[in-house]
């Protein structure tokens, strides 16, 4: 599909043609997809996210002025309905602290080899210590290869930030991990 | 190059998005620094394992094969076509300057009756008396917005209340403490 064929199913989605909307999520529903998988740590609720962040797009529609593109623009949404994800999950956490542990839910991961899958546990621990904004450059970076310019569309913030965010998470990582793996 | 800004680059370099220059004057102290290239190493190996972990979990489930069918029924229950929002973000934004205007106004307002008399005016002691009524009408009226003012007298439906030019006297008992001194042009 070429940038002429996707603005005209905007166009129509925009005049209330769920249908051509319904090929738009068709097509960047496994990218969405993948991203909140990454934000959320594999949680069965990374579904549920990228759904929002569709239903949002669609009743948001009239505010996408087209100067970026159209995924980047979805991938906005998805960060905020993630935000507002993160934080309901804080609230709830609140109350159930005392009886439950803080690990991040777990979706089951493939079979893998088990030394495998320890490498994967460890380095997932090691990203779940990272605040949800620099998570989200992160997942961006090495799940969409986004740049930082795009990046910087899809959060709404200067390059000069992504790029700091950036930085500041792969200092926390790398401490981190050199911690993980000096236990 | 010193370590510090050494350091402060090394995940722009790990992304490749320095410029030529600053990527080679980077690996050149890198080259030439242990720790920084041990710091750099860690970082690579830890970003790495990152990427390979995140795209692991992102790689451990594919969207069900109902998930288009549910965002056009999450669609259909919100039950408003994108149009509709179309004309949000313009009356937010008038909303916003209608507010600003208000606040703006207010502000020049309380600043502009709390001025003291000019040097050389004519000053006497009066009396002690409360500070003059100032309700948010009177903002209106000092900004002289006719079309606003008539807005607020239809609504209002009982006319606009003139300010009174003088503050209206109010008669106290002796009071302990020293009088307000206030301008005789006051009004």
């Amino acid at each position: 599909m070429d940038a002429a064929a996707e603005g005209a199913l905007i166009a129509a989605a925009r005049r209330g043609d769920r249908g051509a909307f319904g090929i738009l999520v068709e097509r960047y529903r496994d990218r969405l997809h993948r991203v909140a998988l990454g934000l959320t740590r594999g949680s069965a609720d990374a579904e549920d996210l990228a759904q929002e962040a569709f239903v949002r797009a669609y009743g948001g529609l009239g505010r996408f002025r087209g100067d970026c593109a159209f995924y980047t623009w979805l991938f906005g949404i998805l960060l905020n309905v993630y935000r507002r994800w993160v934080r309901r999950r804080a609230r709830v956490r609140q109350h159930v602290v005392n009886t439950q542990t803080d690990a991040p839910d777990l979706a089951p991961l493939p079979n893998r080899q088990a030394a495998a899958k320890d490498e994967l546990e460890r380095a997932l621990s090691v990203i779940d210590h990272l605040p949800p904004k620099l998570r989200e450059v992160l997942v961006l970076r090495h799940l969409e290869e986004m740049s930082y310019v795009e990046m910087a569309r899809a959060i709404g913030c200067r390059v000069g930030t992504v790029r700091s965010r950036l930085h500041r998470a792969r200092e926390q990582l790398a401490a981190r991990w050199q911690r993980v793996r000096g236990e | 190059m010193e370590c510090r800004d050494a350091r402060k680059n090394l995940s722009a370099l790990l992304d490749g998005a320095l410029e030529p220059d600053a990527a080679e004057a980077v690996r050149d102290h890198i080259g030439s620094c242990a720790a920084c290239a041990a710091a750099f190493e860690t970082m690579r190996a830890a970003d790495a394992e990152a990427r390979t972990a995140l795209r692991g979990v992102a790689e451990s489930a594919q969207p069900s094969g109902r998930f288009t069918a549910r965002v056009l029924a999450g669609i259909a229950r919100q039950g408003r076509a994108p149009s509709a929002t179309l004309w949000r973000p313009r009356v937010r934004r008038l909303a916003l300057v209608a507010a600003a205007v208000v606040i703006i106004g207010l502000g020049i307002w309380t600043i502009v009756s709390n001025l003291p008399g000019r040097e050389g005016d004519d000053v006497t002691v009066t009396s002690v008396r409360p500070a003059p009524p100032r309700p948010t009408v009177l903002v209106l009226t000092t900004l002289e917005l006719p079309s606003v003012r008539g807005l607020v007298e239809e609504l209002l439906g009982n006319g606009f209340p003139e300010p009174s030019a003088e503050p209206e006297e109010v008669d106290r008992p002796q009071l302990n403490y020293a009088p307000t001194v206030v301008p005789t042009h006051w009004g």
